[in-house]
């Protein structure tokens, strides 16, 4: 007779804060099995571009998610432009980069702040929200926003950023790198992270890349991959490797994440370095998309994937959007087998799952 | 991001193999998707190699809506199998985690087979809001407006 036990963890869970499910199989305190389930909040966002001019699908699409937002809008605008034969100028083109790694960084520190929290280590996610909260400031200046950024439309960008403003957010970026720093070290040695992550939810380079894992789980697991070097947006023109860690482990995606938050911190003050004058938008009245194809991006989660169809009209004929935390679901399941109940709200964090981008 | 990557029409007996084939040359499963059109629904694949993206597209009639599975091939395949399943309504025969329909709970059932109308509610009035916050058996209506 089996002596196993299913219990349900979400859709509501301290460390879930949006609804995932996943049935446990569990022998005595071991995870056997974990059956996922979504869906819960699905909202066919993928349907509207059907019926909605793809122009203000734009909005739509920088809706899917609230961490990275402005992401999608740029992924989609990107290829909208690509789909009409339009490019964007170089200064729209790069002050998308620095915004989308602001994008990276505040995703980053804000899966670290609530990772500390499902440790148990609360001062590490306070001081954690507590550097995001000087990224968002900047998001807010230079934007408007500070959560739909709604500065990124199709043929370049709604707002510029003035010379004065963006040497402010160039000190800005030193000091938060340096507040950064004192965290970033505690990540990396404290006993009590490393004592509920290392050698947990180990996935290898060969499971993650046959179950498909993307973003930090799959470098985390040694290999270098990362579609920022297809070379979109200002990626192509910027010294920069991907951030790989060997172990695989959940300690190994929080360094990938910390050392992203560094790499980042870079790739901005390049991007601001090198920043072109001139326009900021291009006009593309009486242009329309045509054709079918799918686009590739590196969201802070992982890649992401934009499939178009369209055919000349006003609306697309199809819409969809691979979110990296549908990618991951696979391999979450793979580390979650075999591990201690006790670790699963642990393991589950490290793919930083997003529901709201999973359900678009 | 790039438009040199087509899709290309591949026949559905050659669903399976071409995985197989992608699968021996070190290629990983990128995504899977369906388009409903008129007669028949099209389902998109994407491999991708060294940042090089294989795309297929393949055609299932509407009136047997089958496919067979890849989870076999590619363990993956089972999230966008069951996704398939859940918002096209395709049979995926031989899907190594079958949900059986219920992997999206969504409310609307086969919301993208393209025979579902959704229509926009129409807000409703304050008045019926009120009435249906209201527990049925209160009977104490001196408490605070809801």
């Amino acid at each position: 007779m089996s002596n196993t036990t299913i219990i349900p963890f979400g859709p509501q869970h301290p460390v879930l804060p949006e609804p995932i499910h996943l049935d446990l199989e569990l022998d005595d305190e071991r995870v056997v099995q974990a059956l996922p389930s979504i869906g819960y909040v699905h909202r066919g966002l993928e349907l509207l571009a059907e019926r909605h001019d793809f122009i203000e699908m734009a909005n739509v699409a920088e809706r899917i998610c609230g961490i990275c937002s402005f992401i999608h809008g740029q992924g989609y605008c990107q290829a909208i432009e690509q789909l009409m034969g339009v490019e964007a100028p170089p200064r729209a083109v790069y002050l998308r980069t620095v915004w989308g790694e602001i994008s990276r960084i505040q995703s980053h520190i804000l899966w670290l702040g609530l990772s500390a929290d499902a440790l148990g280590f609360e001062s590490l996610f306070q001081h954690s929200w507590r550097i995001r909260e000087m990224l968002v400031d900047i998001i807010e200046e230079t934007t408007g926003g500070r959560v739909i950024f709604g500065v990124c439309k199709v043929g370049g960008i709604r707002k510029d950023v003035n010379d004065e403003t963006l040497r402010s957010v160039r000190r800005r970026i030193g000091e938060i790198r340096s507040a950064f720093d004192e965290i970033a070290n505690i990540f990396r040695q404290d006993a009590t992270v490393k004592k509920r992550t290392v050698g947990v939810g180990v996935l290898s380079a060969e499971d993650a890349h046959a179950l498909g894992a993307v973003g930090p789980v799959l470098r985390g697991s040694g290999i270098a991959r990362d579609m920022r070097q297809l070379g979109y947006a200002a990626f192509g023109d910027l010294d920069w490797e991907p951030v790989v860690e060997q172990a695989g482990d959940c300690y190994a995606r929080c360094i990938v994440r910390v050392r992203e938050v560094d790499q980042s911190f870079d790739l901005i003050t390049q991007c601001l370095d090198r920043m072109p004058a001139g326009e900021i938008s291009v006009s593309v009245k009486g242009k329309r998309p045509t054709g079918e194809a799918m686009f590739r991006l590196e969201q802070p989660r992982g890649e992401v994937c934009y499939y178009f169809s369209a055919n000349g009209q006003k609306n697309l004929e199809r819409f969809r959007v691979r979110t990296p935390t549908f990618a991951n679901i696979a391999p979450l399941v793979h580390m979650l087998k075999g591990c201690e109940l006790a670790d699963v709200p642990v393991i589950v964090l490290t793919i930083d799952p997003c529901v709201s981008c999973n359900e678009r | 991001m790039s438009l040199d990557e087509p899709f290309n029409d591949l026949p559905l007996d050659q669903w399976v193999s071409t995985a197989e084939r992608h699968r021996a040359d070190g290629a990983r499963l990128v995504q899977m998707t369906g388009t409903a059109r008129g007669d028949h629904f099209e389902i998109m694949i994407s491999y991708d190699k060294d940042y090089r993206c294989a795309n297929y597209r393949t055609r299932i009639p509407r009136d047997q809506p089958e496919l067979p599975s890849l989870s076999g091939v590619f363990l993956a395949a089972f999230t966008y199998e069951n996704e398939l399943k859940d918002l096209f309504g395709i049979s995926v025969p031989g899907l190594a985690v079958d949900y059986g329909g219920n992997f999206l709970r969504t409310k609307t059932k086969i919301p993208f087979s393209g025979d579902v109308t959704i229509k926009k509610e129409k807000p409703k009035k304050p008045s019926a809001a009120r009435k249906e916050a209201k527990p049925a058996n209160a009977s104490d209506t001196s408490g605070p407006e809801v």
